[in-house]
């Protein structure tokens, strides 16, 4: 029975995931005036891929036919590692951030090579992209999250998200301000990426899939809502204003609080444009450059005085 | 709830003031000091020592807001739409290094302040640092940039700067003094602007690269 407690997580990010696309995509759409597909519109796809059997180009390798597995398993080894309900353990140790981030960066080598596998052009391109940017977003993501930690005095995120007292609002905000950038970059959303393109030249995620079908097509698509699940519940646990609630309380407040941010992210989606390719490492810089202030006011106490 | 409202205030400056260091449209340096400016005049209102908050240090914040949030930048705004230069082409420093810079100086301030002989007597620390940051990026902006305009901007911050440490290290001096400085800026900057003007009308352009030519 005490392995349950460790399994929470990733069952309910196995569960939810999907939805949040569903809850951007219907936001997109009443901005735009129109219907929008369902909310459950993935689960629907998802399902229809895991029946079809998946075409396998005669030009790719072994990776190819692995890395839907490894990119899916990493991405939800990773989800255990944050505490969706505070009152039960989950896996923690001092600076399992680390180890956190990490999976998720095992994730994306294996999807780099699985696209520079396929021998195309096109997808090489999306792959040099891919990890460009997430070579960016990472000293953001770390000192936002080094941020967080040293706040609270701990090492570990575990540590920090169970922790009932008073919160540091200015060190919150300029930590989850880029943070909410770096979910944008990482999962290739507006003004980034634009996930509805497929065959755009600016496109980042999208190409990189392009030539798997079937079950290995819908082992991407759940890992990617499953990175954006882990990235929106990171947020969320970060500014969640309260901590000592009930089991159901806090298990109805944070996917409210998730489903909110993917509310903002529709909503960020829908007024702004696919900025340049050229502009997002300056976008990206202006986001470090808020996190480094975050930090640094943090560890210089200049606050409290 | 105060104290808050000062920290982001201050916070809100030293980015502004990493933001007057990372553009290089002429406009967008001339939006970034008007706010600096009407951020620096509610700055009196915020601070904690009640006895300053009197009819004085309203008509400091009125006209403060006046001149540094529509006065300057209205006048700088008129001679760039003037002369039709948009962007600084070729600064001293790039912008990169210079947002590297900003950065480096804004956290070094905070340490550095605590260092200084007059710390007890600073009414908010924040505010010291952000001073002596800004005085800093003031007079690396003269100095890195050729354009005429980015100097103004880098001259403004440098007044800001002093603005901010006089309200924060002396809140007692006579308010009469800042009313003062804040005509003397005014004056300055119609001077530094009127020369701005001819600058370009005689050289075509504002960078102050062209001066070295008037030997001849």
């Amino acid at each position: 029975m005490e392995i349950i407690k460790f399994l929470i997580t990733p069952f309910v990010a196995l569960l939810t995931a999907p939805l949040l696309f569903g809850i951007i995509n219907k936001t997109k759409a009443f901005f735009a005036g129109r219907k929008g597909a369902p909310v459950l519109q993935l689960y629907f796809d998802l399902y229809r891929l895991f029946h079809k059997s998946s075409v396998i180009s005669k030009t790719t390798s072994g990776i190819f036919k692995f890395a839907p597995v490894i990119v899916f398993g990493s991405t939800l080894a990773a989800s255990a590692m944050i505490p969706f309900i505070s009152t039960l353990t989950c896996f923690h140790f001092t600076a399992d951030f680390i180890l956190l981030f990490y999976l998720l960066g095992m994730a994306r080598f294996f999807l780099i090579l699985s696209a520079m596998d396929t021998g195309s052009a096109f997808e090489g391109m999306g792959a040099s992209r891919e990890a460009f940017f997430s070579a960016l977003t990472e000293p953001i993501v770390f000192v936002s999250i080094l941020t967080i930690l040293h706040s609270n005095h701990s090492t570990s995120l575990f540590a920090v998200f169970t922790l009932c007292g008073d919160k540091n609002w200015i060190i919150i905000l300029l930590a989850s301000l880029p943070l909410f950038v770096a979910m944008l970059t990482e999962n290739a959303r507006i003004p980034f990426d634009d996930p509805n393109t497929h065959l755009e030249l600016t496109m980042i995620h999208e190409v990189m899939i392009l030539d798997n079908s079937g079950v290995d097509l819908a082992l991407f698509e759940y890992a990617s809502s499953l990175k954006l699940w882990i990235f929106n519940l990171l947020i969320v646990k970060i500014i969640m204003p309260f901590n000592n609630l009930g089991t159901l309380t806090e298990i109805i407040t944070t996917l409210l609080f998730m489903f909110i941010i993917c509310i903002v992210i529709g909503i960020t989606e829908s007024v702004m444009a696919r900025s340049r390719l050229i502009k997002i490492p300056q976008l990206l810089y202006s986001a470090a450059v808020i996190a480094g202030l975050g930090f640094f006011l943090s560890i210089s106490n200049v606050i409290k005085w | 709830m105060s104290k808050d409202i000062l920290i982001w205030v201050s916070l809100l400056i030293i980015l502004s003031n990493i933001y007057l260091l990372g553009t290089s449209r002429l406009g967008a340096m001339i939006r970034g000091i008007a706010f600096q400016g009407i951020l620096l005049s509610v700055l009196p209102l915020l601070l904690p020592n009640a006895e300053m908050h009197n009819i004085h240090i309203m008509i400091l914040c009125l006209l403060s807001v006046l001149v540094k949030g529509y006065f300057i930048p209205n006048f700088l705004d008129k001679i760039i739409k003037n002369v039709k230069v948009k962007r600084e082409l070729s600064p001293y420093v790039g912008y990169f290094s210079s947002v590297m810079f900003g950065l480096i100086v804004s956290y070094s301030s905070f340490y550095l302040l605590k260092k200084m002989p007059f710390f007890a007597l600073v009414v908010s620390p924040i505010h010291a640092s952000t001073a002596m940051a800004s005085v800093l990026i003031g007079t690396f902006l003269i100095a890195s940039r050729k354009n005429v305009l980015a100097q103004i901007i880098g001259f403004l911050v440098f007044e800001n700067a002093g603005f901010i440490l006089g309200i924060s290290v002396a809140s007692s001096q006579p308010l009469f003094i800042e009313i003062g400085i804040l005509f003397d800026l005014l004056a300055g900057v119609v001077i530094m602007g009127t020369t701005m003007k001819f600058i370009h009308l005689h050289f075509k352009t504002l960078s102050v690269h062209s001066l070295e030519r008037l030997n001849k």
